[in-house]
């Protein structure tokens, strides 16, 4: 089953690519792929069973000769996130629908790169993880290189030397694991460590091993310093791909946290916890104050996607830091809050990705001061920009608050000054979103914005189950939650100490 | 959850916020016409007003008891974070008034915003403010007390900025939005904190909840926990953070005045008589945890009594009717929060009640100032400057009358329900702190005085403005009417107040001290001769200089510039948020300056690998060589195998020769 | 003088080499195949004529061969004469000079 919908979408781009004529209807096909993959998907994740471990398990041997297998499967960690890559990817397809240079070539890129996403969350074992984890970034980066905009060049060049350069450390890494270990399985390294086996065989590489294979998703996230690609490939991207970027790829830098670094290294992060929470707050504040001297919009959402991811991070490092579980469990808590961050934030940044896309389409400019009173000329796209921002800046029952208000309770209890001065970026967040607001929407209209035509039905529609599922999120968290709930509560106790 | 059982549980308290929050999303989605809309509102807010009387009366005679229903909003790993309702008599005052100004307020936008093309999103917006209002009246959790108080924000920030296409309007909604937002983080720690510090987010929860005594003494047995305050403490202030913040003390006072910009009845509603009075609310909601640290009261009554005397002095020299009814809540906030920190300090639990009473008559007194307010502007074309008004008195008659039944009850004049609530403050402030009282004092002095002067330049004189000067329609008089009954009479029931909202104790404490009395009657009447001394024969056209102005003009000159707070935030707060940002950036562009080096040294020894090793070594030597040699030896081959058949047997001849050859040789 | 082996190995010699050499050098395809012929004859005298002074000829090997290898050679014969009329009539000519078909 999980085989059917990591490889329908890359069929769906052989597709594409192969049969004679369908290039002409290459949309349709890669809508009809990403659509059959993620209607399997949904329904795998709504039978998935709450009360037990991994599900939905595919193993078989690949090379056994060095411990390979392809091995699948779904539990609580990658239910949410798959469910993510589900919702968005048709979105995605339907965001796209404009393209019209070489759109067999950006169809079949764009269905490859959903094909390594469902595979980079579902491998359980870390060869063909990798190679999914490797397999998302040659799309990404040939899209943004193609379809991009003035600084493409640039910007998918530095994007896939930080991306590579982290990957290949974190490849050494695992390697270098492997040979002492004698094993690729990530629930068996899990037990390995848990048994104390990973420290004794490492023991001075130790702290090596740990941060090489820390500097892979260090890069992917990304942290301070390490985000620099991050603004300029969100900004030129295409939209689509922007909205690929930050709802989903972001994520697999926290994913691979919880699934490699967390398991089978949690006595490194504990050990080194202040570091690397003070590098988790100096990236919230570095994201949210960065924004707010930016007037690109899509590199005021780029750098607000640097901060709102980066408040997962700190959740689990605030767990690292925690001295074993107390009453109110906060290290369950703050890790589920980075769960529910991770499935917010990538639903409505995509979303706001979208909404602040059409603005460069409709507007052609991205700088927020060459406009102005567009809410009186489009009232309907101000109602959308606006829901997305709140949900972004935190408002209370749209998702981002569910999300952040649990980690924030949890890393209270657990780090209290660095939380506090986490909150700062809030406020900042709220600055720099409500000044987009009053740039864009409010004050007279400018006299060039007479001919500017208000978003169709059509959009509207491609945008709406993000806004309903920002909603949904908000009110009842705990529908989501819950997907994830036993495997967190394990995992923050192994994390907690 | 249980939203139907309305005789057990309290669970059906959710419809008071639901209501409204139906006829907004009705609203939102459908876009029915302005009249239609109102209709949807008004009626959605009558049954919340229904269900709030219900509360409202089942809290009368059963002051002491607390009623709640929890329920669950998010489980993880066996914890819960819990939501709830509570009725006691706090909540069911409170959601009386509420939800009956809010009624009043309807009705009145119903016909003041008639003309306006986007009426019915200006009802959906009140609805969602309405929505949040009663939520967190209603709230049993400090979170979700906290979540409906955003959304408060939230619908402020949307009525404020309601006409957009002004800039000045725009600004404003974000100046509200960020400076609460600023109080708002001292808020989030303070529910934080709680929940750390008690695993609960609840007020009430059979003894385990974080208002209850066990729990109260619990925190405050935590003695020096930061900055010398006790457990408990810590948590009020910053909880008392918030409450800075929504109710425009001092210093997160700036906003509110420009909140005027929005239309007049969002500020009669939000910016008078509701949600500037959340932040009161709050502190009387977690008033126990108030009560178990003085060093927490004293923080309150020394804001607050600075607050009225701040906003009291800057109101003297305001000329826009708004402006100056907008610093004038400023103060009143302020006094009620001396009026709930001196009465902690000197009547313990009863305290809280009176805060709480003034700000009942408040919400009355000012929300009938604001829509009589509004109603004169109508009447005067929309000017809202007070040099261009004059003689309206005797041109709408209706609307002054209620005006000037405000007026005095915020002068607190004798016998109105202004004097009643502000007595007690000046009471327990006497009782409490000397300082404070005497700052009270002069505040409330200050009230009288400037509201005299407001008074004389609307109703006396000539009119002095351009057009004609008429009376509002009925739809807007009539709520003007109801509401100056209330706010001359409320004071007649406020021993029945009292006793309602003493819901910590149930007991009220009754004060009483002659001087005090005396002082507030001087301060009242002395406060209102002393304006009619000064304004009522002045010349008062707006080339005129104002006669106060003339006898100081440097002190006048720093009020009518509202003691340059805002200057000051532009010099320090902004400046060094500035200066964060730009420091932040330019060691961004630094480290992407590293970045691109970095990237050019990679691709240099990229480009030294594809250069020279790649193309000379590897390309070149290996494998092109290679190829050539492939390429060269086939041409030898092409040589041999030429299809020639003869050719192939001379070389099999050949071949089987040398074998030959090779097999003799061998055999030897 | 008497027939010994080797003047029949001699004959079986001189027969080969003028085939091989036939083989080799002329141009004609039935001239060609007639020299292949020739070579297989040679063998099968060597055949016979070592049977023939074999320590016991009453076994009958020699002729047995031999008699395989004609009629091996007929069927040779005629396929190779069936190529040559095919060759013929796709190339228009049977000089093997011009058949060059494998070539390009």
């Amino acid at each position: 089953m999980i085989t059917a919908i990591t490889f329908i979408p890359v069929l769906a781009a052989l597709a594409i690519l192969l049969l004679p004529g369908a290039g002409r209807v290459s949309k349709p096909i890669a809508l009809v792929g990403s659509l059959i993959s993620s209607l399997l998907a949904i329904y795998v994740v709504i039978g998935f069973n709450l009360e037990e471990g991994l599900q939905f398990v595919e193993k078989y041997e690949w090379i056994p000769s060095i411990g390979v297998d392809y091995y699948v499967g779904i539990d609580g960690l990658n239910a949410l996130l798959i469910l993510l890559v589900a919702i968005l990817s048709p979105i995605i397809v339907l965001a796209s629908w404009k393209i019209k240079d070489k759109a067999n070539t950006y169809f079949s890129l764009l269905l490859i790169q959903f094909t390594a996403l469902y595979g980079a969350f579902t491998a359980l074992n870390f060869f063909h993880w990798f190679i999914f984890w490797e397999a998302a970034l040659v799309p990404a980066f040939f899209l943004i290189k193609l379809y991009g905009g003035n600084g493409r060049h640039k910007a998918a060049i530095s994007f896939f030397i930080f991306t590579v350069l982290g990957s290949v450390a974190m490849l050494l890494g695992m390697l270098f694991l492997y040979l002492k270990t004698g094993s690729f399985d990530f629930i068996e390294l899990r037990q390995l460590a848990a048994d104390g086996v990973v420290s004794s065989k490492l023991g001075d590489w130790y702290g090596w091993i740990f941060l090489a294979v820390m500097l892979g998703l260090w890069v992917k996230v990304p942290l301070f310093p390490l985000h620099s690609w991050q603004a300029p490939a969100y900004a030129e991207a295409p939209v689509p791909v922007s909205m690929v970027l930050t709802g989903v790829m972001s994520k697999m830098g926290v994913y691979g946290f919880l699934r490699l670094v967390v398991p089978i290294f949690p006595e490194g992060i504990r050990e080194h916890s202040d570091i690397l929470l003070n590098v988790a707050l100096i990236t919230i504040i570095w994201g949210a104050f960065l924004a707010l001297r930016q007037t690109d919009i899509k590199k005021v959402l780029a750098y607000s996607s640097l901060n709102h991811v980066a408040y997962c991070m700190f959740a689990i490092f605030a767990v690292g830091a925690a001295n074993g579980i107390d009453k109110i469990n906060a290290p369950a808590i703050a890790m589920q809050g980075a769960m529910l961050q991770m499935f917010a934030h990538g639903v409505g940044a995509a979303g706001l990705f979208y909404i602040a896309g059409k603005l460069e389409d409709v507007g052609g400019s991205r700088d927020i001061q060459d406009f102005g009173g567009l809410g009186a000329i489009m009232p309907r796209y101000a109602f959308v920009f606006g829901f997305l921002v709140f949900s972004s800046l935190g408002l209370p029952f749209l998702a981002g608050f569910a999300a952040e208000i649990l980690i924030f309770s949890g890393a209270f209890a657990l780090t209290p000054i660095h939380t506090a001065i986490a909150l700062l970026a809030l406020l900042a967040t709220a600055i720099f979103l409500l000044t987009i607001i009053q740039r864009i929407f409010t004050g007279q209209a400018h006299d060039t914005h007479g001919d500017l035509k208000e978003i169709s039905i059509r959009e509207v529609m491609v945008i709406s189950p993000l806004l309903v599922l920002t909603v949904c999120i908000g009110v009842y968290p705990t529908t989501w939650l819950n997907l994830s709930n036993r495997f967190i509560e394990t995992l923050s106790t192994l994390l907690a100490g | 959850m249980n939203l139907f059982d309305f005789s057990d549980s309290v669970g059906w308290l959710m419809w008071i916020p639901i209501c409204p929050l139906i006829a907004g999303v009705v609203l939102a989605l459908l876009k029915p016409s302005g009249k239609v809309s109102a209709m949807v509102a008004i009626a959605a807010l009558t049954v919340s007003l229904g269900f709030s009387l219900k509360a409202f009366a089942g809290t009368w005679g059963h002051e002491a008891h607390t009623l709640t229903h929890n329920f669950t909003w998010i489980q993880i790993a066996g914890v819960n974070l819990e939501f709830g309702v509570v009725l006691n008599s706090l909540t069911g005052s409170m959601l009386a008034m509420v939800s009956f100004i809010g009624l009043l307020i309807f009705i009145y936008s119903a016909s003041y915003m008639s003309q306006d093309e986007r009426m019915g999103r200006f009802f959906c917006y009140l609805s969602i403010f309405m929505v949040g209002m009663l939520g967190l009246v209603v709230a049993n959790s400090v979170l979700m007390l906290f979540m409906f108080w955003e959304i408060v924000g939230l619908a402020s920030y949307l009525l404020i900025g309601f006409w957009f296409h002004k800039p000045s309007a725009a600004a404003a909604a974000k100046k509200a939005f960020i400076t609460t937002r600023i109080g708002d983080l001292g808020f989030l720690i303070g529910l934080l904190w709680a929940f750390k510090a008690t695993g609960t987010f609840l007020f009430f929860d059979g003894g385990v909840g974080i208002l209850e005594s066990s729990t109260i003494a619990a925190l405050a047995s935590n003695t020096n926990v930061l900055w010398g305050l006790n457990g408990a403490g810590v948590i009020a202030v910053f909880l008392f953070i918030g409450a800075v913040g929504k109710s425009g003390q001092l210093p997160l006072h700036v906003w509110l005045p420009d909140a005027m910009e929005g239309p007049t009845p969002v500020s009669a509603l939000i910016h008078a008589a509701t949600m500037v009075a959340a932040g009161v609310f709050l502190v009387a909601r977690a008033f126990p945890l108030f009560l178990a640290d003085t060093a927490a009261l004293e923080i309150v009554i020394w804001i607050g009594g600075l607050t009225a005397l701040f906003a009291a002095l800057i109101a003297i020299a305001q000329y826009d009717i708004k402006r100056i009814l907008a610093y004038s809540t400023v103060s009143q906030l302020g006094l009620m929060m001396v009026g709930l920190g001196a009465g902690g300090l000197a009547i313990q639990d009863g305290g809280v009640s009176i805060g709480m009473f003034h700000l009942l008559t408040h919400a009355f007194f000012k929300a009938l100032l604001f829509l009589g307010a509004g109603s004169i502007i109508h009447g005067c074309g929309d000017e809202q400057d007070i040099r261009l008004m004059g003689g309206v008195f005797s041109k709408m008659k209706i609307s002054s009358l209620a005006y000037l039944a405000g007026t005095i009850a915020l002068c607190a004049f004798p016998f109105t329900s202004g004097y009643f609530s502000k007595d007690q403050i000046l009471l327990s402030a006497w009782e409490a702190n000397k300082t404070v009282f005497w700052i009270s004092a002069f505040a409330s002095l200050l009230t009288a005085f400037y509201m005299t002067r407001q008074c004389c330049y609307v109703f006396l004189g000539k009119y002095r403005g351009e057009g004609h000067v008429h009376e509002s329609p009925p739809l807007m008089t009539v709520p003007l009417v109801i509401l100056a009954v209330f706010a001359l009479l409320l004071g007649y029931v406020s021993e029945h107040f009292y006793h309602v909202l003493d819901y910590l104790s149930g007991v009220h404490v009754h004060q009483h001290n002659s001087t005090v009395v005396i002082i507030s009657w001087i301060i009242a009447l002395g406060g209102i001769s002393l304006g009619l001394l000064v304004y009522a024969r002045a010349k008062m056209g707006i080339d005129d200089v104002d006669p106060v102005k003339r006898l100081m003009t440097t002190p006048y000159g720093w009020l009518e510039n509202r003691l340059y707070a805002d200057e000051l935030y532009q010099l320090t707060a902004f400046k060094l948020w500035g200066a964060l940002a730009k420091a932040i950036s330019a060691i961004e562009g630094l480290i992407y300056i590293m970045v691109v080096v970095a990237t050019a040294i990679v691709s240099m020894i990229g480009q030294f690998f594809s250069g020279t090793i790649d193309k000379k070594l590897i390309d070149q030597v290996s494998f092109d060589g290679t190829c050539k040699r492939i390429y060269e030896s086939s041409q030898i081959n092409a040589f041999i195998q030429n299809g020639f058949l003869q050719g192939y047997l001379r070389i099999v001849t050949a071949g089987a020769v040398v074998i030959g050859i090779l097999f003799l040789l061998l055999a030897r | 003088m008497e027939l010994t082996l080797n003047h029949f190995l001699i004959l079986s010699a001189i027969l080969f080499s003028i085939g091989l050499v036939g083989a080799l050098t002329r141009r004609h395809i039935i001239i060609m195949l007639i020299c292949l012929e020739i070579m297989l004859n040679a063998a099968n005298l060597n055949l016979i004529a070592f049977w023939h002074f074999s320590p016991n000829p009453e076994l009958m090997h020699g002729p047995l061969f031999t008699l395989f290898t004609i009629a091996i050679a007929a069927t040779e014969a005629a396929l190779g004469l069936a190529l040559v009329l095919a060759i013929f009539r796709h190339y228009q000519t049977i000089d093997l000079e011009q058949i060059q078909g494998l070539k390009e």
